[in-house]
């Protein structure tokens, strides 16, 4: 199995703020790592590094061992294979499922140009069926997406991600705010997603949902990585219970 | 005694002795005439000065002017006697003609010769018409010789700048005399730099030397053209030192002239920008804090000008013996009344359009439009007239044609006050912690207790305010009207945008920044490009740094 | 983004069966007018160019509307567009009747030139002023959507961007050596493709390609924002960055619809002068491009009938009121834009339904 991402001595400053201070570590193909820590500790930076949101200051980001990222734009990264769901729900609610699916069908093969009246094909529509199935709204598809309840949304989102075949798949928060059976369901979701073609990232405070989910777990702390391991390790470790419940 | 006749009666029988008899006899009777008449004895000088000045042609007239003067340099005459001359004359109360030149005032006719009444008659009603040149030459006369007959008099000050004035043409020995005499100290110096002008012509190249050196030590336009013209008049044959001194007299006038315009014009920009900060930061508080950008600030600074003018008015009724101080009087009542201008449009409209700056963008247009149509109706369209305070008006003199005026310096320092309360209040205070923690995260701050609607009516509050202040300062330089407020909030809207959201100091900069801009370019090409050359140095200003100039980092 | 928020609230895309509708409702007019031209009856010559007029401005809105109500883009100076068609067909016209009389116009005369500079070349032909003045327009919409969309320059910021802009060119308009009329403009047209303004038949022709123009565009428009392109659009209203994180770069939807949006306002400006008879920089003073954002506010965002709706309403009480109370007009008309801007978020078109909503609370 090769890393799907490699994070080399990544650094990442706001101003006099070091967010991210010489941080490593490599994820590999096929498997769900959780990224936790306390609040603060820079995981959400960390998404936003990788993704491109912030630039970084030092250090490499190397996807699939062969592409830089912290050289490419946001699109582009996304179309290197980089998927994200962000903290807050984002879909479009004024669109149907259908066509929020429809629009994450952006291709590199295509140019903005073409992009911009590209109909979906027969094989692009069974393919958004097909996600609608894997993220359970099957048949709700000419439904408008503002209707839809927070899970539900946070699904949707996830189904946008995975039109995209991604090989590195970053989830921020998957389940904040989801009733128990929400969190169930996205936990299976999850689950279903792990093909030995992809690496998930997933970034979370609900202890239960990291132990069902996550090979391995990597604590953050303070923008550097403080442990990393199995959870029942990382779960007794002293410094992790010292940084959680504070000094 | 027959014999005395005899002797006396000889020559006369001799051959030409009749003739000799009445010569001799007019000689005896034209002594006894003259020693009956005092005047005519005493006065020769007088009267051939007199002479001159009564003959035709202005050059005569020029000559007997330059002739009195050597005379009382003589000693000859008493400088006084020639300051009622030269008044005279020039008051065209110098009658001539007729036996003797008389002076003619309202009551009384005088002697010329010697200012004592008499009861002749003057023969026409006004003396000579005084042209230009005589005129210069009589004002030069006048003052010189009051200097010399009342040192230290009350209007040496004047007349030290009438002989500034006429330095090529004042006698440089008289004014040598009204240097050394004691009482004059006060207008010495500014005699001495008379001399060195008259001495720029000395045929001794020491005192030319002199004179350029001195010269060069005052900096100012019309000492720079003395020395050019003086350089453009040398010949090659001149002696090296002057021409040396010259040029480097020359270049010393031209660098301090040069560092007196630059002075004056960053002068004139911070003036400018002080008022464009004092119209931009009210905006950008409110923007800082909620998102609104408000599209009648421009109009409260308007209505802080009317304000203005009404306690203005006011004074003129109530107080009259107020009235200078109207500026400062009308402080309290122009923040307040735009402040509550502003608090009524936050409660009635903006509250209601939480979180939605582009309709906050339209209602507060509304609101300015309303403002503005309302002003017209009430006090017509046409400008303002204010009262310029006497302690406002004029200036100091720091060096090279640099004037530093009075009612820049206001504007600049209310400003400077103003950006110091703002500080001191958004540091030190509470309320402006409670602002502070709005603008960075709206949200936690209201989940940690702060009543974020409470804070958002103060505030914009004190950002209207802020604009009654500057509409307070900039009424004495600006014309007034209701629709004044449209050339300042472009200005303004630029500041907010390159200073970027939430920072005083930032705020501060860019105003620095376009006041300076625009003062430097306006007079070499235009207000219009000096609008256009601001608007795209800020556009290309953005492409690299989108947040501003100075950005509050804060999760959004 | 938050405006889309409450914009929304489950709606689905705002369909098109009204605004096809309109289209056909204008086709129709816009037939009327014509063959009231051709016989020579019906409506005065003075009526007839007034709705034609009117019918501009709607096109003015629609294109407003087409960049704000669906790509969220605000635009404060959507004037400069409307200005750019207006002068170069102003020139078209000009330069028609230069040939014609051998005589520069009033305004060059009076700075002393006795023949048109040299930008004004070609201009005699038709074709290629009004291929000018969309090529004109494309280009400044281009310039300034690249320099302010690659900065991320939006909303509030944005919006000032392009009143400073307007500003400047009205500035830039008002001097007088420009060749372009000055502070007083161009005015004393009098023909156009051949037809001399002052005939009714020639009036009525113009307001009848007016008004069959606007209902072509909108008949385009309507399908273009419910086709991809449209969805694009609303994604980036929205959530422009979700869109780019799903792989699109936005810079050129933004431009592409920022660009149509330029055109349309040029085509609206080209109608636009020879039927009111002048241009002069009035046109690009701040406050009338505000004015659009009124129209299509008022009237209603996102729904391109509605904006049309707004500018027709908001420009037919202007003309009313205007000659009867003229003082009054602007207390009406900001007491207008506070009562919709506070009360019906989404302009006119919320009306029925905000209504609706009353009706049924009293009903509890």
């Amino acid at each position: 199995m090769s890393e799907a991402l490699l994070i080399d001595n990544l650094s990442v400053t706001f101003g006099s703020f070091k967010a991210i201070n010489e941080l490593s570590l490599y994820i590999d193909y096929g498997t769900v790592r959780a990224v936790i820590g306390p609040n603060g500790a820079g995981k959400t930076t960390l998404l936003d590094a990788v993704t491109g949101k912030s630039p970084a200051t030092k250090g490499r980001i190397i996807l699939d061992g062969r592409t830089e990222l912290t050289e490419l734009k946001e699109p582009e990264i996304v179309l290197a294979g980089v998927g994200r769901k962000f903290q807050k729900p984002s879909i479009f609610e004024a669109l149907t499922l259908e066509q929020n699916l429809a629009l994450a069908l952006r291709s590199a093969s295509r140019s903005s140009i073409a992009e911009m009246f590209h109909r979906p094909g027969s094989e692009e529509l069974a393919r958004i069926q097909t996600v609608l199935e894997t993220i359970g709204m099957a048949g709700w598809g000419d439904r408008s997406a503002g209707i839809l309840s927070h899970g539900q949304k946070q699904w949707l989102e996830i189904g946008m991600l995975l039109m995209q075949e991604p090989r590195v798949l970053l989830l921020d928060e998957p389940v904040a705010g989801m009733s128990d059976e929400e969190t169930d369901r996205t936990a299976e979701l999850i689950m279903a997603l792990r093909t030995p073609e992809r690496a998930i990232v997933v970034i979370e405070h609900d202890m239960g949902f990291v132990e069902r989910i996550a090979d391995r777990v990597t604590v953050l702390h303070e923008g550097q990585l403080l442990v990393e391991g199995q959870m029942e390790a990382v779960k007794v470790n002293p410094r992790v219970v010292e940084v959680y419940l504070g000094r | 005694m027959r014999d005395l006749v005899s002797l006396a009666l000889r020559p006369l029988t001799q051959p030409g002795g009749l003739a000799r008899f009445w010569r001799g006899l007019g000689a005896v009777t034209m002594l006894i005439v003259a020693s009956a008449n005092p005047v005519l004895a005493q006065a020769p000088v007088q009267k051939r000065v007199l002479g001159e000045l009564c003959a035709k042609g202005v050059s005569n007239q020029v000559k007997g002017i330059t002739n009195l003067l050597a005379s009382v340099d003589a000693g000859q005459v008493d400088p006084s006697w020639g300051v009622e001359i030269f008044q005279a004359l020039g008051d065209r109360a110098l009658i001539c003609g007729g036996d003797t030149p008389l002076i003619v005032s309202e009551d009384t006719v005088r002697l010329a010769t010697t200012l004592e009444p008499t009861k002749r008659s003057p023969e026409k009603k006004q003396g000579a018409f005084v042209n230009l040149r005589l005129r210069s030459q009589l004002d030069m006369g006048v003052a010189i010789l009051r200097l010399l007959s009342e040192p230290g008099g009350p209007t040496s000050a004047a007349d030290l700048e009438q002989l500034r004035k006429r330095a090529e043409i004042a006698p440089v020995a008289l004014i040598e005399r009204a240097v050394a005499m004691p009482g004059n100290e006060a207008v010495a110096e500014g005699l001495r730099d008379i001399l060195a002008v008259a001495a720029l012509e000395d045929p001794d190249p020491a005192q030319r030397i002199s004179a350029i050196k001195r010269l060069a030590e005052a900096p100012s336009a019309r000492n720079l053209t003395l020395l050019l013209n003086l350089r453009d008049g040398l010949s090659d044959a001149e002696d090296g030192a002057i021409k040396g001194e010259l040029s480097s007299g020359i270049n010393k006038i031209r660098f301090w002239l040069e560092v007196g315009e630059v002075s004056a014009t960053i002068y004139s920009g911070l003036s400018y920008a002080s008022i464009l900060f004092m119209a931009a930061l009210g905006l950008a508080v409110i923007f800082g804090l909620m998102g609104v950008i408000n599209l009648a600030q421009g109009e409260l600074i308007m209505i802080g000008a009317y304000v203005t003018f009404l306690v203005q008015e006011a004074l003129k009724v109530v107080a009259p013996g107020l009235l200078e101080y109207y500026l400062l009087l009308a402080i309290p009542f122009a923040f307040v009344v735009t402040a509550g201008v502003g608090v009524t449009m936050e409660v009635t409209v903006i509250r209601h359009l939480y979180r939605r700056p582009l309709m906050t963008l339209l209602a507060t247009w509304a609101i300015s439009l309303f403002l503005i149509n309302a002003t017209r109706v009430v006090f017509g369209t046409q400008n303002l007239e204010f009262v310029v305070p006497g302690f406002l008006s004029g200036g100091v003199h720091l060096f090279a044609d640099f004037i530093v005026t009075w009612n820049r310096l206001f504007a600049i320092c209310f400003a400077l006050v103003v950006l110091g309360g703002a500080l001191f209040v958004l540091r030190y205070t509470k309320l402006g912690m409670f602002i502070r923690a709005v603008t960075e995260n709206r949200d936690m701050a209201g989940c940690v207790g702060v009543s974020v609607r409470r804070v958002d009516m103060v505030a914009f509050g004190i950002g209207s305010g802020l604009a009654g202040l500057a509409g307070l300062a900039l009424s004495p330089i600006y014309t007034v009207n209701p629709g004044m407020g449209a050339s300042f909030i472009v200005d303004a809207f630029m500041i907010v945008v390159l200073g970027g959201v939430g920072s005083l100091i930032g705020t501060a900069a860019a105003a620095l920044g376009i006041g300076m801009i625009n003062v430097i370019i306006e007079p070499l090409y235009g207000a219009v490009a000096a609008k256009v050359i601001v608007l795209l140095m800020i556009i290309v200003f953005i492409q690299f740094r989108p947040e501003g100039l100075i950005a509050i980092k804060g999760r959004r | 983004m938050t405006d889309a928020l409450l914009f929304n609230q489950g709606r689905k895309v705002p369909g098109r069966r009204i605004t096809d509708l309109l289209s056909i409702v204008l086709a129709v007019v816009g037939l009327s007018v014509l063959i009231s031209g051709l016989t020579g009856t019906g409506p005065s010559s003075y009526f007839l160019n007034l709705i034609g007029q009117i019918a501009t401005f709607g096109m003015l809105a629609i294109a407003l509307d087409l960049i704000w109500g669906y790509a969220g883009i605000l635009s404060l100076g959507h004037g400069l567009f409307f200005a750019v068609g207006g002068y170069v067909i102003a020139m078209h016209m000009v330069k028609v009747s230069y040939i014609a009389t051998g005589t520069p116009p009033d305004f060059m005369l009076f700075m002393g030139w006795d023949a048109l500079p040299s930008y004004y070349r070609g201009l005699e032909y038709s074709g290629y002023a009004i291929i000018l003045g969309v090529v004109l327009a494309a280009i400044l919409a281009f310039v300034i959507g690249f320099t302010a969309f690659r900065s991320r320059v939006v909303g509030v910021y944005f919006a000032i961007l392009t009143q400073a802009f307007v500003y400047v060119a009205m500035l830039l308009m008002f001097r007088n050596d420009t060749g372009f009329g000055g502070n007083n403009g161009m005015t004393g047209f009098t023909e156009l493709f051949g037809l001399p303004l002052a005939e009714r038949k020639s009036v009525a022709l113009l307001s009848a390609v007016s008004i069959l123009t606007v209902a072509l565009v909108l008949a385009v428009l309507a399908r273009l924002v419910t086709s991809r392109f449209g969805q694009l659009l609303i994604a980036i209203r929205d959530d422009e960055a979700r869109l780019r994180f799903l792989g699109h770069e936005t810079l050129w939807i933004k431009l592409a619809v920022w660009g149509l949006s330029a055109v349309i306002a040029a085509v609206a400006g080209m109608l636009y002068v020879p039927q009111v008879g002048i241009i002069n920089p009035r046109v690009l003073a701040p406050d009338l491009s505000l004015e659009i954002a009124v129209w299509v506010a008022i009237g209603g965002r996102g729904s391109l009938s509605g904006a049309f709706f707004g500018a027709v309403l908001i420009s037919a009480f202007k003309f009313v009121l205007t000659a009867v109370v003229p003082d009054l007009w602007p207390f009406i008309l900001s007491g207008l834009v506070l009562l919709v801007v506070v009360l019906l978020p989404n302009g006119l078109t919320d009306l029925p339904a905000a209504m609706a909503a009353r009706l049924k609370g009293r009903g509890r």
